[in-house]
């Protein structure tokens, strides 16, 4: 098995999940994996309904990461 | 319970002010901000009316909430016939001027007639007053607010600022420099009834039926729900965090909505914005604090929130933050709502380009756009045409098929195109183009639905205005996610009657209708329910929503989907079973 290397930015709230605000570097122990894998992985709840975005497109939760994506992690916004 | 049950009637005209009762049975049926300020308003203007005369009548209207400890419950409805729209128009604005009025001992002030000369109303101790304002006549907003808090102290204040005195059909009113009540053109209603300023300060307090509890209860709910994670995004980020989510989905207005992703928006985003914040800011018992001061080396602001990023920045071809965040706070000073501003420079630009007519604007041009706002607010040089605002300058010089507006109120910063239940939430907001009426982009660009198909769009807008009618008469924040469950709650324990879900979704369903049925009393229908013909013809010509339009066919079909579910006949008329039926 492999190592996934990916740069990740959590956005908000989330960042208490990572190393803080800003861009950091993640790694799993995968050839490969889902981006819902990659949240639960976090530490990021399945009900925090997350907008992921993998290099600046929004992807679904069964999105394969295949390592080298730069990923952003939003939490759920209302208002506007 | 909660209410003071006293409302504040002045005539500017003759002078003279009474405390009336509120109207309990209306307060029941409409609860109070939105609905209720539209309530008097319906039953007291009479149908034809000029916005700008002096029988238009501006309505300050508190929610049963305001002055409690309950979370993101600090704003205030103002509420007056649209001189942008000739709609019914109301706003909110956020800071600390709501509590204060009901503390004061009202509910809500209705304010009729027209002073001969500009005056401030102060509202104190039980004594209203007409205090002479030629001497602030003509200073900006923020001139006249700080003279003001010298002046009296302790006081909360609204005021208007050059555009609203120049009767600018997109003036605001401001308060604590920042706060806006922005759209439709309110502040040019304060302007027409020569009101430069209204003071209040409170003394009293909010009775609720239990206070220990209540407040054991909210304490929980703030902690638990509030300050979750499904809320603190406004706290760390704020609204400038959604320039991103635009730019991802292909949603974010680029040159006058001719694209929807910006090459700069990294340098008008959520992170450029975080290395320039001075410091947050929040409205009254709000733990969200959803303010952040921005500081450039040459401009300061609080702000700029989303809109102002996307339709003063991207919209017109800005990457330049610091002469955003200088646009943003001349608005704010000459008294200008940013949206329809950023949408007006825009229009005139992308004019030039098309060389329909050239007011010496070019997208991406600091120079020439910074100048704008003061132009606009004294209706001088470009400024006495760019004042007219986009539908105008169309009806005026041409280029209607890209006017981006509905009912002449510009567009919000979401692309419908990347987000076809926004089209349907701008093509009904009782305002006209409005993204606080419904905000569907939530669900289906950020969210899980697709934003591409018809399907599931009218039923998604209906509840969310109906919704949002309800949260924004009680008076909820939009920023804070509390669902109506809590929220009847919420207003259980404050009013010491039993409030269910189902009834808020009710009196929510009752005030949208209300609201419909003073817009056909001026004459809107179906005619008016449409968008600018760019939404229906040209494809977006990059980003994730490339190649993308909102079909004219496809979106006929949600509107009379939109007409079916809400009960209107296929003209989008309120049938009178519909009004039987909410007790209209």
């Amino acid at each position: 098995m492999g190592t996934l290397k990916i740069a990740l930015r959590l956005q908000g709230p989330f960042a208490k999940y990572g190393r803080g605000t800003g861009v950091f570097e993640w790694e799993m122990a995968a050839d490969r994996c889902t981006v819902e894998e990659l949240l639960a992985q976090i530490g990021i709840p399945a009900t925090a309904k997350a907008f992921v975005s993998v290099d600046g497109i929004k992807r679904d939760p069964d999105y394969i990461l295949q390592g080298g994506e730069r990923i952003v992690v939003f939490p759920p916004v209302t208002g506007g | 319970m909660a209410y003071t049950g006293r409302i504040l009637r002045v005539n500017l005209s003759s002078g003279k002010a009474q405390s009336e009762p509120l109207n309990e049975k209306w307060a029941r049926e409409y609860l109070g901000g939105k609905g209720l300020a539209i309530k008097y308003l319906y039953e007291e203007l009479k149908p034809g009316l000029d916005p700008l005369s002096a029988a238009n009548k501006l309505v300050l209207m508190t929610g049963p909430l305001t002055g409690t400890i309950v979370p993101a419950t600090g704003k205030l409805s103002v509420a007056a016939k649209s001189p942008a729209t000739g709609t019914i128009l109301d706003c909110s604005i956020g800071g600390h001027f709501a509590f204060e009025l009901k503390y004061a001992g009202y509910d809500a002030v209705i304010i009729e007639g027209k002073a001969k000369q500009p005056v401030i109303l102060s509202i104190a101790g039980g004594k209203v007053r007409l205090q002479d304002a030629v001497a602030c006549w003509g200073r900006g907003a923020h001139e006249t607010e700080l003279a003001l808090q010298e002046a009296m102290d302790g006081f909360k204040f609204l005021v208007i600022g050059q555009a609203g005195e120049h009767l600018v059909p997109m003036a605001c009113i401001s308060s604590e420099l920042y706060r806006q009540a922005g759209r439709g053109g309110i502040g040019a209603v304060m302007g027409s009834k020569n009101l430069k300023a209204v003071a209040v300060k409170g003394g009293g307090g909010v009775v609720v039926p239990d206070i220990r509890t209540f407040m054991a209860a909210i304490n929980k709910l703030r902690r638990e729900n509030t300050m979750s994670d499904a809320n603190m995004w406004v706290y760390t980020d704020g609204t400038p965090m959604i320039v991103e989510l635009t730019q991802t989905t292909g949603t974010l207005p680029t040159r006058n909505f001719q694209q929807a992703v910006f090459e700069d928006w990294e340098k008008i985003g959520s992170e450029a914005l975080k290395k320039v914040r001075a410091a947050k800011k929040a409205c009254f018992a709000c733990p969200l604090a959803c303010g952040n001061y921005s500081r450039t080396g040459r401009a300061a602001v609080e702000g700029p929130e989303y809109e102002t990023l996307a339709l003063c920045g991207a919209n017109c071809g800005i990457g330049d933050l610091e002469a955003v965040i200088e646009f943003n706070r001349l608005c704010d000073d000459c008294g200008l709502d940013t949206i329809s501003a950023g949408n007006t420079a825009a229009f005139a630009m992308e004019m030039a380009e098309k060389g329909i007519y050239d007011f010496g604007l070019r997208f991406g041009d600091v120079a020439g756009y910074l100048k704008v706002p003061a132009l606009i607010a004294r209706r001088e040089g470009i400024g006495a045409d760019l004042a007219l605002g986009v539908r105008a300058l169309a009806e005026k010089y041409g280029g209607k098929e890209f006017a981006m507006q509905v009912k002449g109120l510009e567009f919000p910063g979401y692309e419908p195109r990347g987000s076809w239940g926004m089209g349907l939430a701008y093509a009904t907001a009782d305002r006209g183009a409005c993204h606080m009426r419904a905000w569907p982009i939530a669900v289906e660009a950020f969210g899980e639905m697709d934003p591409f198909t018809a399907e599931g769009k009218a039923g998604l807008v209906k509840e969310m205005q109906d919704d949002n009618a309800a949260k924004f008469s009680a008076i909820f924040c939009d920023f804070w996610a509390v669902d109506g469950e809590t929220q009847a709650r919420i207003l259980s324990a404050a009013l010491g009657r039993e409030v269910t879900a189902a009834e808020l979704k009710k009196i929510g369903e009752r005030i949208y209708n209300l609201a419909r049925l003073f817009n056909q009393r001026e004459g809107f229908g179906i005619k008016d329910d449409t968008l600018p013909a760019r939404i229906f013809n040209e494809k977006l010509p990059g980003g994730p929503s490339e190649g993308r339009l909102l079909p004219r066919e496809e979106f006929v079909k949600i509107l009379a989907e939109y007409y079916t579910l809400r009960g209107w006949d296929e003209g989008g008329r309120v049938t009178g079973a519909k009004i039987k039926e909410l007790g209209l």
